[in-house]
């Protein structure tokens, strides 16, 4: 296991992933084949771990679903598209822990993809001993600060949007893991021109939020009078087409307004220097 | 919303600001002529009267409508007469954070060191011709987004702020920002518009690492114009490119 410079980002090695992956405490497993394709990262997250990986909503869900039962790690937002197969070869979703399954093996224990379940075992207090400080990003309720690093941004928008990396790559012209890895933090430093792109969107995403819009679904199902989705009108760089359309979605959350303005009352009248005057000539004056 | 600190783009005392930038939304002139609002002569029943025409250093104003209707359609060249703000010293008593007042458009520093006011309430047409050379200072796109606001406070009081005011804020800037380099290569503003219509040639892709791949970029059927925002780095070079040919 290899810990990163902030303390916030673990490195497993494939083998050792499952191991971390879900709490023992006698009925928790996970397929060993799944565990090595799954992404090698994770973030701990308090008392939540999430998996570095982009998938859809239906395996994130699936994953939710398996991780809740185990009773002990929450908030996982994104995942390997690989789980799909996982779980496509198992012919179904699991649903009340009918993946969970007593202890048989050691953690060690290779097993290949589909056959059978392999034994994960770590206990919540070796879990505590490798959760770092809780991460200081900002809740996705408050905007991102203006100079929030790019592994926020990045993580903000896939969170928003809930569209996978790859989706979110081709927005900006970029591979599936350069995308990746600007939200894990792995690259700092995307050209100017996609820096600045990260952050138009977040404010398009953010207030799409606002509007308590199902982003995901607004994006890729929404028709647009040009006959294409807001998504494909980002794909082609019309940012400010799709900004006009979020501006038409229902009112969302009450906006602050001006308490004075809200009440009718009106600031007391400003005083205005003598260069405010106008100056009037009437018949006597002319005279 | 938060009014910026530093709403400018180009500030100084006196003219002439941005000499090859376009007019535009935002633009703050000095020494244009102002015309105030008529009043009842109060010796001639039935009579009314308007004030002379304000001109000279204290006769400042701010350009406040859009570009979409403050040039040709055809040809892009500025309408004869433009509607203007008039622009004041600010009252003491008001000043950051700019709270309230939402019929004053607060511009910090304008002049002199000393805050000023845009009185959106005070409004009149003034001849284009009378803005040449004149301009003090040019909103930037934060200064811009947030005369958006104002704009709709005073007249609508609509409270939100919609991405759109960011968009078309920026949108507007960056147009303004490559028509202004246009115009310093040419010596003119003919031409930009009709080169912002051209097909975009497209973003180029990166490879993992982030590097460019030369010669990947791909015309995806819009206009310059239509990704100016989101694509201005690459229409800056595509810019850049045709500047250094001709």
């Amino acid at each position: 296991m290899v810990t990163r410079d902030n303390g916030h980002y673990f490195d497993l090695m494939p083998s050792r992933l499952s191991w971390y992956l879900l709490p023992s405490l006698a009925d928790c497993s996970l397929l060993r084949g799944e565990a090595r394709s799954t992404a090698g990262l994770l973030r701990f997250t308090g008392g939540s771990v999430e998996l570095e990986e982009i998938g859809d909503t239906a395996v994130l869900e699936t994953w939710r679903t398996l991780f809740e039962n185990a009773g002990l790690l929450v908030g996982i937002r994104a995942i390997s598209h690989y789980a799909q197969d996982f779980f496509d070869r198992l012919g179904s979703r699991p649903s009340g822990g009918a993946f969970l399954t007593p202890p048989t093996a050691s953690p060690d224990t290779v097993v290949s993809p589909g056959v059978e379940a392999a034994v994960v075992s770590v206990t919540t207090e070796e879990l505590q001993v490798i959760t770092p400080p809780a991460a200081s990003a900002t809740p996705l309720t408050e905007p991102a600060a203006p100079d929030a690093p790019v592994s926020e941004v990045a993580s903000r928008i896939a969170a928003l949007s809930d569209l996978g990396d790859k989706r979110l790559a081709d927005l900006f012209k970029v591979e599936r893991e350069t995308f990746c890895r600007w939200r894990t933090g792995a690259l700092t430093n995307p050209r100017v021109g996609n820096r600045r792109r990260l952050g138009l969107l977040l404010s398009l995403l953010d207030e799409l939020a606002g509007r308590q819009a199902n982003i995901k679904d607004w994006l890729l199902n929404s028709v647009t009078r040009q006959g294409l989705t807001p998504y494909e009108l980002l794909e082609q760089g019309r940012i400010d087409d799709v900004a006009f359309l979020a501006a038409s979605i229902g009112e969302g959350v009450s906006v602050d307004r001006d308490p004075r303005v809200a009440a009718g009352a009106e600031s007391e009248t400003l005083e205005f220097d003598n260069d405010d005057a106008w100056e009037y000539e009437y018949e006597d004056d002319e005279q | 919303m938060e009014f910026p600190a530093e709403p400018y783009q180009y500030r100084r005392d006196d003219p002439f600001a941005g000499p090859d930038r376009p007019v535009s939304q935002g633009d703050v002139f000095i020494d244009i002529p102002l015309v105030g609002p008529a009043l009842r002569d109060p010796k001639q029943a039935g009579t009314w009267r308007a004030p002379k025409v304000k001109i000279g250093p204290k006769a400042l104003g701010l350009f406040i409508t859009h570009p979409c209707a403050s040039r040709s359609r055809d040809t892009y060249e500025l309408t004869e007469f433009v509607s203007i703000a008039r622009v004041v010293k600010c009252p003491d008593r008001w000043g950051p954070p700019w709270d309230g007042y939402y019929s004053y458009v607060p511009l910090p520093s304008l002049r002199d060191g000393q805050n000023y006011v845009a009185k959106l309430d005070e409004v009149c047409s003034v001849p284009t011709e009378a803005l040449v050379g004149q301009r003090i200072a040019c909103l930037n796109e934060h200064g811009l987004e947030a005369l958006f606001h104002r704009l709709a406070m005073n007249a609508l009081r609509f409270p939100e702020t919609p991405t759109h005011y960011k968009t078309e804020a920026q949108r507007l800037t960056y147009e303004i920002n490559l028509w202004e380099r246009w115009a310093a290569h040419y010596s003119t503003e003919g031409g930009f518009q009709d080169w912002l219509d051209e097909p975009f040639e497209g973003q180029p892709r990166e490879d993992a690492d982030g590097n460019v791949i030369d010669g990947s970029q791909q015309p995806t059927g819009t206009t310059r114009r239509e990704v100016l925002v989101w694509n201005y780095d690459e229409l800056g070079d595509e810019l850049t490119a045709k500047l250094a040919k001709d």
